[in-house]
C-alpha cells in the first residue's frame, strides 16, 4: 500500500509534466520534494480548483472512485456505466479517467485507484457515495450517464461568417489605434483607482461608440500592454506604450492577433465597467477590482464549445456546454452573456459563428495568417467630393486610414470607409505639418483631382495658423548639448528661428518635415525621432508583464529538481527512526501531507511536537480531524485523544509508509 | 464577389458610385426603401430606415427583394445584422390591419394574436383599442384612428389603413390640358396616390409637384383643401389652378392672414390655421395651457366635407396641423415634398398621418429627361482692405458677422456680376436693409423687403417675371419661395436661408429649366477669413450635397 507521494514520485516525467502544466499553480515557487509537492496538490484550495476544472461526466467517475475506496479501473468504470455499455461511452469514461490521473485527483495505489486525499471531504462530505456504493443492484452509481450536450447551432454560410468576424476585426483595431491617439493626451488615474467615468465619456465620443463599447477597448488595449499608467509630473495617468508604437506600425493582421491573444488571456471583467460595486460606487475601467482570474480560462472554455458545433450557438447553448464542462463552477449566465458579445467585438465571431480567425484563436492556428487570407486588399484611393467628405472604396491602407484620421471625422466604416473633412481636424494637422503637405498628401491619394472646397479649406487653415502662431513648431532633442550649441549657432538655420529651449531642448519656427530637411541640409545628423512637434506623444515603457503559469516556469526543470532531491527521497524512506536532533527543519505543507495521508489512510504516524519550553519528544498518533489549526488524534501507547495545534508540530513522518498501521 | 456599384455599410448608409456602369440601374431599385441624403459628385449616399421599409412594404415590395437588391448590387458582402435587421423590419408592417367591418365599423384586426396583445397591454396603446370581437379583432373608435396609427409607428407594429375614405362633396374639376400635357411621371404619381387614397409623393424641386396636387384634384373630382407654406405660394397655387384646370376665379377660396374665404376649393396657409386667437384682457384661460379653441382656424378642417386634403411642403408641415391631421384620418390626404427627411425628425408622423410614400422619382432620372436644370453656384471670395479688416478684427463679436456680410467691397462685386450677366434676369438676396438698398440705388433697381405690401410684392414679381425688370433685390423676410421661372442668376450678399431643406429647396425654386434651355447660376459674395467664409463653407456642403456644381473663385479673377 502507497502513499500519495511515492505515487507521485513513481510517475514519469511525461506524466509530471502533463501534471504541472495543467495545475500551473503548483509549481509557483517550484516545490522542493515530492512531498512538498504532494501537499500542495491536496490541499483544499488547489484541489479546489483542480475539482472546477472538471466537467460532469469526469465527476461522475471520479465520485464512482470514490465510492469504491480503492476499486480497480474496471470496476470504476462500471460502476458509471453499469452492464453492457455503449462503446462510444465506454470511451469517454476511459477517457475520462485517464484525464483524472493525469491532473492528479485520482491515483493509483498498486492496481486499485483511489480519490487523491482531499477530494472526499469537498465532493462527498458526508460520505453519501459509499453507502450508495454498496446498495446498488447492478454496480452502477447513476442513473444516466453525463454526457456532454451537443447543441446544434443555426446554419451560418462560412462566408458570411468570415467577412462578419474579419468586418469586426478590422473595425476593432482602427478603435484600438484611436484610442492610443487620444490618449497622447493621457486621462488622470483616479486617486481610488481606474480611469474616471467623464473621461471614459470622453474617450467613447473620440472613438464614436458607446460608453460600454469603449470600455471594452479601454481594457482591450491594456491587456495588450499598449497604454499602462504611468506618472507624468506628479500625477498618474494612462498613457500609450512604446508596444504601442511598434504595434501600430505592423499589419493589420498581425495588429489583430496581438489583440486577440490579449483578449484570450485578459482576466478583465470589461462589462462590469459603469455597474455599482458592492460599495454602491461606479466600476471603473482599469480599476485594479476589475480582474476575475478565471475569465482566460472560461473564454478559452467558450471558444472550444464554439469550435465545436458548426454554425452559430445562442447563448443559451454556449452556457448550457460551459456548465456541463464545470459544473462545480457554473459561469453566470450573464458573464457568458458578456463574453459572447466580447467575442464578437473582437472579430472572433461573425454572425454570431466562430470566423476562420477565430477557429485560429481556438485552436491555437496562426492568427495573423488567418485573418490576413480573409481580408480584402487594401484600398489606397480616396474620393474627395466637394461636399467635404471622403469615401475609400474599401478598406484603406495604413497610410491611407493615418492621413484620414488626422484630418476627418470617420462617418461611416463597414465595407468602405466615410470621412467628413472639418476645419478643427485640418487646423491641428496643418500645424503638425503645413497646408501644403497635407494637400500633397491627400492628391497623392485622391482619385481625381482634389475638389476645389477642400483644396480652400486646407489653406484657409494653414494661413489661419500661420497667423496665429509665430512659435515654435517643431522642436529637437539631443542629449548632446554640444550638438544643440552648434545647430543654434548655425547661419544656415537662421531661416528657421532656432532657439535654444533647455539643456536637451532646441525650438524652431518650421514644422517638423521642414527642420529636418534643413539639419540635413546643413551637415548634421540627427535621427528622426529627435525632431517631432512641441507637443511630442506622450510614451511609457509597458509594464514587464509577470509571468504567470506553467508556461512562464520551466517545468522539466522543476521536475529535474524534484528527481535530484536524494534527502528528500530518503525522508519518507520506510522505517526511518527520526532523530529531532539531527533533522533539519521541516517543510510545514510536508508536515501537514504526510498528517493528511495519514488521516485519509486511517494510517499512524510519528510526530514531533514542541513543548511550552521548546523541548521536542515523538509521540506515535493515529490523525482523526484535521483543519488549518489544529490536529484531532488518538494517543495509541496512552489510549486517549489529543488535539495538538498544528504550529506545534516540528515534523511527522509516516509509521511504515510501505504498510501504514491500522489501514482499513 | 460582384463588383458592383453599391456599398453597404454597417450603419445602414449604401454608397453608390455614380461612375459605375449600373448605377442608375441601381439607383432605381434602391430608391423604393432607401431614403438619398447626399449626392455629391462620385458617391451618393442612402439610408435605409424602418419608415423607409415601410413605405416599401406598403408599394407592394417585401423583404426578399430587398434583400436581394442589397445582395446583388453590393460590392462586398452585405453586413449581416442589416439583412436581418431588413427582414425583421419588414416583417412588421402589415401584421396589424385597420379595417371597416360591416358589423363592427372600425377595427384593429393582427395576423397573429401575439401582436395584439403586445399593443392592448403597452401604455401607449391601450387606452385606444375598444371592445374585443374576437382573439385577433378589436373596435376602435373612429376618432381615434389617427392617434392609434401614430401611436403603433413608435411601437414599431405600424398598421395597414384599409378602412377606406369619405368621399366627400362632389366637385367635377377637369384639366385644361390644349396647351399642355402631364409628364409620365406625374401621371404616374397621381394613378400611385389615387390607388392607394392616401399617401406622398416626393418629387424634386422644380418636377412639378403642384400639378401633380392639380390633377390628383381633377382624378377625385372633390372639393379640396390645399395647405400651403405662406400666402405668395397660395396666391401661386390659385393661379396654377386657374391656368391649368375648368376651376373659375369664384371657386377658389384663400384662407389666409388677409382673407377668410372658404369654397369648393380652399387654399391655406400653415400660418393661419396655427395662428393662436389673440386673448382679450381679462379674459380667463389656464395659466401655461393652450385653451381648447387656441387654434380657431382649425376649424376650416370642419367648414366643408373635403374630400381630399393636399399638404404642400409636407416636411414643413407644423406640429400643431399634425395633431388636427390625426382626427381626419377618413379623408383622403396628399404629401407633396422633395424630400422626406424633416428637420424635426418627425418622419414618423408623416409615414403615420398623412400615409406611406406612394411616389418618388430620382432627381437624376428627372433630370436626365430634360425636366429640371442643371444649376451652377460659385462662391466668389473677395479680401477686405486693410483698414476694414482692422474694424473686423476689432467688432464686437456679436457683430463679426454684420461686418463681414456687409463689407463695402461686396457692393463694387455685385455690380461686376451684374454687369456680366446683362440681360439676364438676376435676383440679388441679402439680409441687411441698408445694404439691400444702397445696392439698389447702385444697380438702379427695385426692392422687395418685409415691408413691402403683398400687392406691391406680387406686381414686382409679375414684371420680374414678364422682363419688364432685369435686376431685383429682395430681403430674406421677402422670403423668395416663389415660382420665378425666368430668374437665370441669383446673387446672395448676406445672410443664411437658415435650415438645410430651405437652402435647397429655395434655391431649387429660382433654379427651373430656362426657356432658352440654359442653364442658372447662383452666385454667393463672400469676405475671406471672415466667419462669413465659415457659413459659406456649411450652404457649401448642403449644396454639393444636393448634387450642385460648386466652384471657389477670387474676386480678383472675376
Amino acid at each position: 500500500m502507497g502513499s500519495y507521494t511515492t505515487w507521485l514520485r513513481a510517475r514519469d516525467d511525461d506524466a509530471l509534466a502533463r501534471l504541472l502544466a495543467r495545475r500551473a499553480y503548483l509549481v509557483t515557487p517550484p516545490p522542493r520534494s515530492f512531498a512538498s509537492l504532494a501537499g500542495r496538490a491536496t490541499s483544499r484550495s488547489a484541489t479546489q480548483r483542480a475539482l472546477a476544472e472538471v466537467d460532469a461526466l469526469g465527476l461522475q467517475v471520479l465520485r464512482a472512485a470514490l465510492a469504491l475506496g480503492h476499486g480497480t479501473p474496471g470496476q470504476v468504470v462500471d460502476a458509471v456505466l453499469g452492464p453492457d455499455p455503449d462503446d462510444d461511452d465506454r470511451t469517454s469514461v476511459d477517457q475520462a479517467l485517464a484525464d483524472l490521473v493525469d491532473v492528479g485527483l485520482v491515483w493509483s495505489d498498486d492496481d486499485a485507484l483511489r480519490a487523491a486525499p482531499g477530494v472526499g471531504l469537498l465532493l462527498d462530505p458526508d460520505g453519501e457515495h459509499r453507502t450508495r456504493a454498496t446498495g446498488m443492484a447492478d454496480g452502477r452509481l447513476f442513473a444516466s450517464l453525463a454526457r456532454p450536450p451537443r447543441p446544434s447551432g443555426v446554419g451560418v454560410d462560412p462566408s458570411t461568417a468570415a467577412a462578419e468576424s474579419v468586418r469586426a476585426a478590422a473595425a476593432l483595431v482602427t478603435m484600438v489605434e484611436r484610442l492610443v491617439e487620444a490618449w497622447a493626451e493621457p486621462p488622470q488615474v483616479l486617486r481610488r483607482g481606474g480611469l474616471g467615468t467623464r473621461d471614459l465619456r470622453r474617450t467613447a465620443a473620440v472613438l464614436g461608440t458607446p460608453m460600454h463599447d469603449a470600455a471594452f477597448v479601454v481594457e482591450l488595449a491594456a491587456a495588450a500592454s499598449l497604454v499602462t499608467i504611468t506618472i507624468v509630473g506628479s500625477a498618474s495617468v494612462f498613457a500609450p506604450t512604446t508596444t504601442a508604437d511598434t504595434w501600430a506600425a505592423g499589419p493589420l493582421a498581425q495588429r489583430w492577433a496581438a489583440l486577440a491573444t490579449a483578449w484570450v488571456t485578459s482576466p478583465r471583467a470589461a462589462w462590469l465597467v459603469g455597474a455599482k460595486d458592492d460599495h454602491g460606487g461606479v466600476r471603473l475601467a482599469g480599476h485594479p477590482d476589475g480582474s476575475r482570474s478565471w475569465l482566460p480560462r472560461l473564454k478559452r472554455d467558450m471558444l472550444a464549445v464554439m469550435a465545436g458545433t458548426d454554425g452559430a450557438l445562442t447563448v443559451e447553448q454556449v452556457h448550457e456546454v460551459l456548465a456541463w464542462r464545470t459544473p462545480l463552477a457554473v459561469p453566470p449566465r450573464e458573464v457568458v452573456v458578456a463574453l459572447v458579445a466580447e467575442a464578437a467585438r473582437l472579430g472572433a465571431t461573425g454572425a454570431r459563428a466562430l470566423g476562420p480567425a477565430g477557429h485560429a484563436l481556438a485552436n491555437g492556428g496562426d492568427l495573423a495568417a488567418t485573418l490576413a487570407a480573409d481580408l480584402a486588399p487594401a484600398v489606397d484611393e480616396v474620393w474627395l467630393q466637394a461636399d467635404l467628405t471622403g469615401v475609400v472604396p474599401g478598406r484603406p491602407c495604413d497610410a491611407l486610414a493615418r492621413l484620414l484620421r488626422r484630418t476627418a471625422d470617420e462617418e461611416s466604416s463597414g465595407g468602405a470607409l466615410t470621412v467628413r473633412f472639418t476645419s478643427e481636424l485640418i487646423g491641428a494637422a496643418v500645424a503638425s505639418s503645413s497646408a501644403e503637405q497635407i494637400i500633397a498628401e491627400l492628391a497623392q491619394f485622391s482619385r481625381g483631382p482634389l475638389p476645389q472646397a477642400l483644396e480652400y479649406m486646407v489653406r484657409d487653415a494653414g494661413r489661419r495658423h500661420d497667423a496665429q502662431h509665430t512659435g515654435a513648431r517643431a522642436y529637437l532633442r539631443s542629449d548632446d548639448g554640444a550638438l544643440l550649441t552648434r545647430v543654434v549657432a548655425a547661419r544656415a538655420l537662421a531661416p528657421c528661428h532656432v532657439v535654444r529651449a533647455g539643456p536637451t531642448l532646441v525650438t524652431a519656427s518650421v514644422c517638423p518635415a521642414d527642420l529636418t530637411a534643413a539639419l540635413h541640409a546643413a551637415g548634421f545628423v540627427v535621427g528622426p525621432d529627435q525632431v517631432a512637434d512641441p507637443a511630442p506623444p506622450c510614451r511609457t515603457r509597458p509594464r514587464p508583464v509577470r509571468p504567470s503559469g506553467a508556461n512562464a516556469v520551466d517545468i522539466a526543470a522543476v521536475i529535474a529538481g524534484l528527481r535530484t532531491d536524494v534527502g528528500e527521497t530518503t525522508l519518507f524512506d520506510a522505517a526511518r527512526v527520526r532523530d529531532p536532533r539531527h533533522d533539519r527543519p521541516e517543510d510545514p505543507l510536508e508536515t501537514v501531507m504526510v498528517l493528511r495521508e495519514a488521516l485519509y489512510q486511517v494510517a499512524d504516524v510519528w510526530v514531533d511536537l514542541v513543548d511550552d519550553h521548546g523541548r521536542t519528544s515523538w509521540h506515535r498518533l493515529r490523525p482523526v480531524a484535521l483543519d488549518t489549526n489544529r490536529l484531532r488524534a488518538q494517543d495509541l501507547a496512552r489510549g486517549v485523544d489529543v488535539t495538538v495545534a498544528i504550529g506545534r508540530i516540528a515534523a511527522a513522518s509516516h509509521t511504515d509508509p510501505s504498510n501504514p498501521a491500522g489501514h482499513h | 464577389m460582384p463588383d458592383g456599384p453599391l456599398i453597404v455599410q454597417s450603419d445602414s448608409t449604401l454608397l453608390l458610385e455614380v461612375a459605375h456602369a449600373q448605377a442608375d440601374e441601381c439607383r432605381r431599385d434602391v430608391a423604393p426603401f432607401a431614403e438619398l441624403e447626399r449626392a455629391p459628385e462620385h458617391v451618393h449616399t442612402y439610408r435605409v430606415t424602418p419608415l423607409g421599409l415601410w413605405n416599401a412594404q406598403a408599394a407592394g415590395h417585401d423583404a426578399q427583394s430587398v434583400v436581394d437588391t442589397l445582395v446583388r448590387y453590393s460590392r462586398y458582402p452585405v453586413p449581416h445584422a442589416l439583412l436581418v435587421q431588413v427582414a425583421d423590419t419588414m416583417s412588421r408592417y402589415g401584421r396589424l390591419q385597420l379595417l371597416d367591418d360591416p358589423e363592427h365599423g372600425l377595427v384593429l384586426r393582427a395576423a397573429d394574436a401575439a401582436v395584439l396583445a403586445e399593443v392592448a397591454t403597452s401604455r401607449r396603446t391601450s387606452a385606444m383599442l375598444g371592445e374585443r370581437v374576437d382573439e385577433a379583432t378589436v373596435v376602435i373608435h373612429p376618432s381615434q384612428r389617427g392617434h392609434l396609427k401614430q401611436a403603433l409607428v413608435t411601437l414599431g407594429w405600424p398598421a395597414e389603413d384599409l378602412a377606406g375614405y369619405v368621399d366627400g362633396q362632389t366637385h367635377p374639376i377637369a384639366l385644361r390640358t390644349d396647351a399642355w400635357a402631364l409628364r409620365p411621371y406625374q401621371t404616374q404619381a397621381v394613378e400611385s396616390f389615387f390607388h392607394a387614397g392616401s399617401g406622398v409623393v416626393v418629387l424634386p424641386c422644380g418636377a412639378g409637384k403642384t400639378l401633380v396636387g392639380t390633377a390628383a384634384m381633377a382624378r377625385l373630382g372633390t372639393t379640396t383643401l390645399v395647405l400651403v407654406t405662406n400666402t405668395v405660394a397660395a396666391r401661386q397655387w390659385r393661379d396654377e389652378l386657374l391656368a391649368r384646370t375648368s376651376l373659375e376665379p369664384d371657386e377658389i377660396g384663400e384662407y389666409s392672414g388677409q382673407r377668410k374665404q372658404v369654397r369648393p376649393v380652399t387654399i391655406a396657409t400653415y400660418q393661419v390655421l396655427i395662428a393662436r386667437r389673440r386673448r382679450t384682457r381679462g379674459e380667463p384661460g389656464p395659466a401655461g395651457q393652450a385653451p381648447a379653441d387656441a387654434y380657431p382656424h382649425m376649424e376650416l378642417f370642419d367648414a366643408g366635407n373635403w374630400g381630399l386634403i393636399i399638404y404642400d411642403e409636407v416636411h414643413l408641415l407644423p406640429a400643431p396641423v399634425f395633431r388636427m391631421t390625426a382626427d381626419l384620418q377618413a379623408r383622403r390626404r396628399l404629401g407633396l415634398t422633395a424630400t422626406l427627411v424633416r428637420e424635426d425628425g418627425r418622419e414618423g408622423e408623416v409615414f403615420s398621418l398623412i400615409g406611406p410614400k406612394r411616389f418618388d422619382a430620382p432627381w437624376k432620372d428627372i433630370e436626365a429627361q430634360g425636366y429640371i436644370a442643371p444649376a451652377t453656384c460659385v462662391e466668389v471670395r473677395l479680401s477686405l482692405p486693410e483698414d476694414e479688416r482692422m474694424a473686423y478684427a476689432v467688432a464686437d463679436p456679436r457683430e463679426q458677422y454684420r461686418v463681414a456680410a456687409t463689407a463695402p467691397a461686396k457692393l463694387a462685386v455685385v455690380e461686376r456680376l451684374v454687369a456680366a450677366h446683362a440681360g439676364a434676369s438676376t435676383l440679388v438676396i441679402g439680409q441687411y436693409l441698408d445694404q439691400l438698398h444702397t445696392l439698389a440705388e447702385r444697380l438702379d433697381a427695385p426692392v422687395i423687403t418685409g415691408a413691402t405690401p403683398v400687392a406691391e410684392r406680387e406686381r414686382l414679381y409679375a414684371a420680374f417675371r414678364c422682363g419688364d425688370i432685369g435686376v431685383l433685390v429682395v430681403s430674406k423676410v421677402a422670403n423668395f419661395s416663389v415660382d420665378l421661372p425666368e430668374a437665370s442668376v441669383a446673387i446672395q450678399v448676406s445672410g443664411t436661408f437658415g435650415s438645410r431643406q430651405e437652402e435647397a429647396q429655395r434655391l431649387g425654386r429660382i433654379l427651373r429649366p430656362k426657356a432658352d434651355g440654359g442653364a442658372a447660376t447662383f452666385y454667393t459674395v463672400v469676405t475671406g477669413d471672415t466667419i462669413d467664409t465659415e457659413y459659406a463653407c456649411h450652404r457649401q456642403r448642403f449644396l454639393a450635397e444636393q448634387g450642385y456644381a460648386y466652384t471657389i473663385t477670387d474676386a480678383d479673377n472675376l
